[in-house]
């Protein structure tokens, strides 16, 4: 409201001559969806039908209602059991599910297959039949794989519009079927998290199930946010009970995060990066004012202290060693942490002790911290304080790490994708070089499963990802890869809409969304459900389900009746449904029946929440972990015989970014760049669509003393930049960042301007594209930069 | 200013505009007349047409707006509770009396007393108009707004508008006594349009949160434009001066009134649209919801 | 007069924005038109230590603002057509037959919630979902909630349940129109205020129209 609120009676006829509408709506009917059309059998006609969300890799697994009428979906609704307790919670959709009708309907949809006729990445194409697109593509393949063995094929990490069944999932069992492809290893998401927590406790599985939380009486959401990155449906809502059941929160985080707001009591700002000295500091207030658990770390952990070091490693610096500065003469005090972290000394030593005396405590640290340049060090750390505090394996508390469910996910995918031929696997993050030198890559750079390549990438087939030109770090270099077409000599491109990455595609291939196919998901991480994603309307234009798609494409390389096994998207729903009754839920209803049921959601309540790690509690002998000493290794061995300290400590320790603000780097670039998960999108997903850019826009946002030194105001264009790209985009002066950092939600579509800058704020302009020393993983939020006014 | 303001800003100026000059082409120049029963000067006919054309501005700037008079016969429903609909509705008696009344004029100049009294009623139609429209600021959730100080700020512009022109209408033709009256108006309104900032201002401050950031938004953003209008007031009261000490009783030395009368009427009409101008400008919503 | 009325969590508000979009589904309203808007408060000062650290007394939360379906509407009173209008049952509602689209009930309403739709030529504005409500179901924002931070209910019961506070700041003191909104402030907003607090996601609640 504000000024334009203006009485428009006395208007003139000057106004209502004709300016131009603020936002045209579009209705599906003038799109070419026509109403009433007739509807396959068992497709309703009308009514409300139930189906899962997302699809799309958010953390959450949520429930959809959706009313069709005349075979439109004309509103979309949530979960609304009557029933929603801790135990079975509603599963409620966030914002981007309650918006999917203007992605579903969206003008921009890809319509029908695309072949290029202009350069690569120039976004030229022509409109081909599918047969003729899926003709082509064959070709290819056999081509480029006589030529250079299976080896060359690649089908990319990437998390768009999937289901268990849909997404990359078919496109693997294909290539699994025709002689396998190059495989990789690790996620965008969790790199260092799954890597460095087994290194502590020999498993992933250190979380507990969050009906637990409720018990918890303090809780440490450390660079966590469920609200914002919806770690899981209703983490944020648990996170609210245990406050009710009075649990103190605090949130740390250079960000004041909507988790922050909402569910913390107190938020402490902390320079990105620097997570592990302000860990170290805790633990070193511990052992100074004795408030660490000593009897647990005596009998559970290995490496605390000189006493329980490994054997022959008796002499090696110790943890205890680390913290007093015994070999390097620096004590980890709150006082040298301070001006690292931009914590005050007398607020590290106040958390550690409300952590170390409040039983139990939970430290849940977020996935941001480990997707930086020693990304490994703070997922150590985090677990060692859960140790050191004696908060692993009971009630209320928390082992810390990735913190993956006893016995339950998260599972990706359930469907049988086979055998992959090619033994060979890379980490996900380090595709380019596979493709730029991928022979003379060797263990140094995490390839596993043979010593050397036969040859570099050739063909890529990306199925539901945009990983190749908007999600990697460094674009503009991976966009100078892609165009090459030496390098890679096929691209195929399998989406809904014509992203970044399609415009480097030789063939674009249109897939339907998951209202338009079938489908099925778990509960994630989190939450012991399976939901169903029936088809509700016809797939719209000429698009195909993923599945459907690869069908079609098998039956080209002549391999339809093992890729099918005669199941169509249904018949392959419901044999994954099976599935999941054989290992997981043992009364999982009949497939049809749920389906006439429409329920969507077949939910086990959870009254006594299960406890990971809680055998190795309390009988450490009996229940060793898995780890080299059977014990949380606070001092790894393994890594210790890395030999490579500086960047692999055997114990967790800060080490300066290669990137930082106490850096020379810092001199031209005083600024951090961190990409937060975003309202508006998951990832790149969704960032066309008009209520979430109208709720949540694209801003760089910046504490208002940053502003101010540079003169911006609130809403003004500026210009992000750094020796790899520039960004231009409008800034939100807001408190709620600290001061010398900026942040950028990751995932807005790249859009080079004519001079290369990017006008729509993708911050992979800015990142780059080296990996961490021990995971292999992305390191994209490891970004220094500077901001400058674009209008003088 | 967004451009849905300039609309309303021509349309309260216009038919303020409109109503000072009725008002005071009655008692200024046709009370006199019509006590000496003398004579009307066919060219004070134009004075009405005049004010006439000014409430017709703001007929197109409202009635005709959706091109369909069924809806301002809508408007009118709520007369009971709604501020608006009564503007409307004085909006459209004072505008139909103004027409019939010189309609009248034009057809009948000589017989002027005789239906003078529809010229009285108009007055005071148009005085009631203003109140009105000023009611239809003076709302809670415009905490700037909110106060006295917007009816008295409407007659006050009224009053000032109306003198100046009839001020330069008159030049020849007029009464010595009436035209030394309009000047110590032309005088007298700015300085207390002048005097009541500071009291306003603090009254603003005194007001809340949203009635306080319209203060600032005076002081700082529309600085330039708070003083210039603070210039032309004091422009207007200099000019009202030379017109007052130019206006004889002897007729020769008359014509020295026209300049001073021509730029007391510039300035004016720049202080007053600089005036609304910021009277929109300043507007905080009350929370700035 | 009004017999419904909102319960609103602020303590417990993400901004997370599924109220406004999960509206806008229902009823079909396109980009710069919102129902209910979510406003976000901040303020703080900040302080670089003698250690060279950074010292904050911040103070942020959220306001999901629909219509408040006032038991003393100004934006009825204000409303020339008579278009804004009271149902029997209290529910504000606007009339589209009748309304003309002077936006009038926009100045007049002090929360912001008649929205103009351009398009129409008329007022637009949250009707409290009156149709689910007769059908017995709850409006479509309170079921969209993923933090449970919106209620809805006959007002005595939610008088009862959460007590009569019907103000934080900044809006507007409720003796204006005695809006049908039940707050629990969030911890922080008593001290917004005095660090000078305020809306800073403006450009994200705006009547763009
Ligand atoms: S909130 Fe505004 S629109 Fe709603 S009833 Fe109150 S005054 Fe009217
Ligand atoms: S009650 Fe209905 S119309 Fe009103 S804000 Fe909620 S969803 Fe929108
Ligand atoms: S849905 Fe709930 S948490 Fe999200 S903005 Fe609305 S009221 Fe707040």
């Amino acid at each position: 409201m504000g000024k334009q609120n203006r009485r428009d009676f006395i208007r003139t006829s000057a106004v209502a001559g004709g300016i131009a509408l603020s936002s045209p709506i579009w209705f599906p009917e003038s799109l070419g969806f026509n109403p009433g059309q007739a509807v396959s059998p068992g497709l309703a006609q009308n009514g409300w039908i139930k189906v899962g969300c997302p699809a799309h890799n958010c953390g959450g697994r949520c429930l959809l209602k959706v009313l069709i009428k005349d075979g439109i979906i004309t509103r979309i609704e949530t979960d609304d059991r009557p029933v929603d307790t801790p135990a079975d919670p509603q599963l409620r959709a966030c914002i981007r599910g309650r918006s999917y009708r203007r992605r579903q309907y969206h003008p921009d949809r890809l319509k029908y297959p695309l072949v290029r006729t202009g350069k690569r990445g120039e976004g030229k194409f022509r409109q081909a039949s599918w047969d003729e697109a899926l003709e082509i593509m064959s070709v290819e393949m056999l081509r480029i794989r006589k030529k250079y063995g299976n080896q060359s094929m690649f089908v990319p990490y990437g998390t768009g519009s999937y289901s268990h069944l849909n997404g990359r999932w078919p496109a693997e069992r294909l290539m699994n079927l025709v002689g396998g492809a190059l495989e990789y290893y690790n996620s965008y998401s969790w790199a260092c998290i799954s890597k460095a927590t087994s290194t502590v406790y020999g498993t992933g599985i250190t979380g507990n199930q969050r009906q637990d939380w409720l018990s918890s009486k303090y809780i440490l959401m450390w660079g966590w946010n469920p609200a914002e990155m919806r770690d899981g449906t209703n983490s944020d809502y648990f996170i609210k009970k245990a406050r009710e059941n009075g649990a103190r929160v605090v949130c740390i985080d250079p960000r004041m995060t909507f988790s922050a707001v909402s569910l913390a009591d107190e938020w402490i700002s902390i320079r990105p990066g620097t997570d592990t000295a302000m860990m170290s500091a805790m633990v070193y207030v511990m052992v100074r004012e004795n408030l660490h658990d000593s009897e647990f770390i005596r009998t559970h952990c290995i490496g605390f202290d000189s006493t329980q070091m490994p054997k022959g490693l008796e002499n090696e610096e110790s943890y205890l060693d680390y913290l007093l500065g015994t070999r390097d003469g620096q004590p980890k005090s709150p006082q040298w942490a301070a001006p690292i972290t931009g914590v005050p000394s007398d607020t590290i030593t106040r958390i550690a002790r409300e952590y170390a005396q409040t039983k139990p405590a939970m430290l849940y640290q977020g996935y941001g911290m480990q997707r930086r340049a020693y990304g490994e060090q703070p997922v150590r750390g985090g677990c060692v304080l859960a140790a050191v505090t004696g908060n692993v394996g009971i009630h209320g508390g928390w082992a810390s790490g990735i913190a993956l469910q006893p016995g339950g996910g998260p599972l990706w995918s359930i469907f049988p994708t086979g055998t992959n031929p090619v033994k060979a696997k890379i980490p996900t993050f380090l595709w380019t070089e596979a493709i730029t030198r991928g022979t003379s890559l060797s263990a140094k750079e995490g390839l596993t499963g043979v010593e050397k390549l036969d040859s570099n990438i050739k063909f890529i087939w990306s199925v539901a990802s945009n990983i190749l030109a908007n999600q990697h770090g460094n674009i503009n270099r991976a966009g100078r890869i892609l165009e090459d077409e030496n390098l890679v000599e096929y691209i195929v491109v399998q989406d809904q809409f014509m992203t970044a990455s399609a415009r480097y595609a030789d063939l674009v291939l249109p897939v339907c969304t998951h209202f338009e196919t079938w489908g099925l998901e778990d509960g994630w991480k989190y939450g012991e459900e399976v939901i169903l994603m029936p088809q509700v309307v016809e797939p719209s234009y000429q698009t195909k389900s993923d599945y459907r798609i690869c069908a079609e494409l098998a039956a080209k390389l002549g391999v339809y009746e093992s890729f099918t096994e005669g199941l169509d998207e249904k018949g392959w729903t419901r044999r994954l449904w099976d599935q999941y009754r054989e290992t997981r839920f043992p009364n999982l209803p009949p497939f049809d029946q749920f389906v006439e049921s429409n329920q969507g959601v077949y939910s086990v309540p959870v009254h006594n929440p299960q406890i990971s790690l809680e055998e190795f509690r309390r009988d450490p002998e009996t229940h060793p972990l898995q780890t080299p000493g059977g014990k949380i290794e606070i001092f790894s061995e393994t890594l210790f015989n890395l030999g490579r300290k500086d960047e692999i400590p055997a114990v967790p320790k800060y080490i300066q970014e290669w990137e930082s603000p106490f850096g020379p780097e810092a001199g031209s670039y005083p600024l951090q760049a961190i990409g937060p998960h975003y309202m508006a999108r998951v990832h790149s997903t969704h960032d066309n669509v008009d209520w979430l850019k109208e709720a949540f826009p694209q801003r760089v946002f910046i504490n208002p003393i940053d502003a101010k030194s540079r003169n911006l105001s609130d809403g003004e264009r500026v210009l992000v930049f750094n020796d790899r790209g520039k960004i231009s985009l409008p800034c939100r002066i807001t408190p709620r960042i600290m001061p010398g950092v900026v942040a950028v939600p990751q995932g807005a579509w790249s859009m080079p301007g004519p001079d290369g800058t990017d006008i729509n704020g993708n911050i992979n302009a800015l990142s780059s594209e080296r990996w961490t020393p021990l995971a292999f993983g992305n390191a994209q939020h490891t970004i220094m930069v500077a901001i400058k006014k674009i209008k003088p | 200013m967004s451009n849905s303001d300039w609309p309303l800003m021509v349309f309260t100026l216009s038919m303020q505009f409109s109503v000072g000059v009725v008002l005071l082409y009655d008692l200024f120049l046709l009370f006199p007349i019509a006590l000496k029963k003398e004579k009307l000067p066919l060219r004070f006919q134009m004075i009405l047409l005049v004010a006439l054309v000014a409430a017709l501005t703001g007929v197109v700037f409202s009635l005709l707006h959706p091109g369909n008079p069924v809806n301002a016969m809508k408007t009118l429903s709520n007369l009971n509770n709604s501020w608006l609909s009564r503007e409307i509705l004085f909006f459209i008696s004072y505008s139909g009396m103004l027409l019939i009344v010189t309609g009248l004029q034009f057809r009948f100049p000589s017989a002027v007393r005789s239906y003078k009294w529809l010229l009285d009623l108009t007055c005071l139609t148009g005085l009631v108009l203003v109140y009105v429209m000023s009611r239809i600021y003076w709302l809670p959730s415009m905490p700037a707004w909110d106060s006295i100080f917007t009816p008295i700020s409407f007659y006050l512009a009224m009053f000032l508008s109306g003198s100046c022109f009839l001020l330069l209408f008159q030049l020849n033709s007029g009464s010595w006594t009436s035209q030394k009256g309009l000047a110590v108006l032309i005088i007298a309104i700015p300085v207390i349009q002048v005097a009541l900032l500071p009291v306003y201002m603090s009254w603003l401050e005194e007001a809340g949160d949203s009635a306080r950031q319209s203060v600032s938004l005076l002081l700082n953003q529309y600085l330039p434009a708070f003083y210039l209008r603070l210039g032309f007031e004091i422009l207007t009261i200099a000019f009202g001066f030379w017109a007052f000490f130019s206006i004889r009783s002897d007729t020769l030395k008359r014509r020295n009134l026209f300049i001073p009368a021509l730029l007391a009427f510039i300035t004016m009409v720049g202080a007053l649209v600089i005036d609304r101008f910021l009277f929109y400008q300043q507007i905080v919503p009350i929370g700035n919801l | 007069m009004s017999t419904f009325g909102f319960y609103f969590d602020s303590s417990a508000c993400s901004g997370c924005k599924t109220c406004q979009v999960a509206c806008k589904d229902k009823n079909d309203l396109q980009a710069g038109i919102r129902f209910r808007r979510v406003y976000e408060v901040a303020g703080a000062n900040w302080n670089k230590t003698d250690e060279g650290a950074w010292e904050h007394d911040i103070v942020a939360y959220n306001l999901s603002i629909a219509c408040n379906h006032c038991e003393n509407p100004s934006c009825v009173k204000a409303c020339p057509t008579t278009a804004m209008h009271s149902e029997l049952d209290g529910i504000i509602q606007i009339d589209p037959k009748k309304c003309v689209g002077c936006r009038y009930c926009q100045w007049a309403c002090p929360y912001g919630s008649p929205q103009y739709n351009r398009q129409k030529g008329i007022m637009q504005k949250c009707d409290f979902c009156r149709d689910y409500i007769l059908d017995g179901k709850q409006p479509v924002c309170v079921t969209s909630c993923p933090m449970r931070a919106l209620e809805f209910g006959p007002i005595s019961q939610l008088i009862e349940k959460y007590g009569d506070n019907r103000s934080v700041f900044p809006l507007p003191d409720p003796s204006i129109t005695k809006p049908a909104l039940f707050i629990k402030p969030h911890p922080g907003a008593a001290r917004a205020s005095e660090l000078g607090g305020s809306i800073i996601n403006r450009e994200e609640v705006k009547d763009e129209q």
